[in-house]
């Protein structure tokens, strides 16, 4: 299921950013140090996911659920507030995008309150991504503003390319 | 120390400054592609808020001079054009970096 929502995901940002991108502030291509620090990250997380999930595993195999898992399931709104805000931390850090860290602070503070009012976690799911998908969208209008599609075109010897 | 041999050193370095670099809209180009692997026209035309025209004509002065590469590649079946510095434009540019660094350390306060 991780890995569907992932190829989805990786499809459609590189679909946007043909559609979106490219066509209005051109095609560049960063030194690999840039994206050499994206894959470490996207590694790093990837082990660490799996180490947690094995020892979770075996040691609810072995002795029933232990201790610290049934505390992480009975806080499940910070457990997961923590989980999604350093998710967002990790790809700000990443792929240097400022507003990520924005959105991990709103995750936590919004799974902090959902500790204390009670709300189906479905509607703190439902609004945080609401929050985000609008934020989001705010951004892309103003980036289609400001960066209509670039109409004219010539190449370096000054030709109209093919 | 002697004043009049200072100044001459200072306006040794600022000799030495690479012209072709100096100028700003190339000195623009140049500092952008220096940060990336490669960039189209648009990118640069973006980053720089130079016309088509005006970065065309410097571009083929870099080119002439054996600093900037184009490169006609396809990208999705479309070609395209993209632009790096080749490993002279690089030596050039931070030689030219080095320079400048030099002549504003050695002016007087």
């Amino acid at each position: 299921m991780d890995g569907i929502i992932g190829v989805a995901a990786v499809s459609f940002y590189s679909g946007a950013k043909k559609i979106f991108t490219v066509p209005r502030i051109g095609y560049v291509k960063f030194p690999k140090q840039r994206t050499q620090r994206i894959i470490t990250v996207t590694i790093a997380l990837g082990i660490l996911s799996f180490v947690a999930g094995i020892v979770a595993f075996v040691q609810t195999t072995g002795q029933g659920t232990p201790a610290w898992l049934l505390f992480l399931i009975e806080n499940y709104m910070l457990t997961i507030g923590t989980i999604v805000s350093a998710l967002f931390l990790l790809a700000g850090y990443a792929f240097r995008t400022k507003r990520m860290y924005a959105y991990a602070l709103l995750t936590l503070v919004m799974f902090v309150a959902g500790y204390f009012i009670y709300f189906p976690l479905q509607y703190y799911l439902i609004l945080l991504g609401s929050m985000i998908m609008a934020f989001g969208l705010a951004i892309m209008i103003r980036f289609i503003r400001k960066y209509p599609k670039a109409t004219e075109t010539v190449d370096a010897q000054g030709n109209e390319p093919q | 120390m002697n004043p009049s041999k200072t100044n001459d050193d200072e306006l040794n370095a600022i000799q030495n400054i690479n012209k072709l670099i100096h100028e700003p809209a190339r000195l623009l180009i140049m500092a952008h592609l220096f940060v990336v692997e490669s960039a189209d026209f648009l990118f640069l035309q973006r980053q720089t808020g130079l016309t088509w025209g005006n970065i065309s004509s410097h571009l083929r002065k870099l080119e002439n001079a054996g600093y900037v590469a184009v490169e006609k590649e396809f990208i999705d079946k479309k070609p395209h054009t993209t632009l790096h510095l080749t490993d002279k434009g690089r030596a050039a540019f931070q030689e030219y970096r080095k320079n400048m660094k030099q002549v504003f350390e050695d002016l007087p306060e």
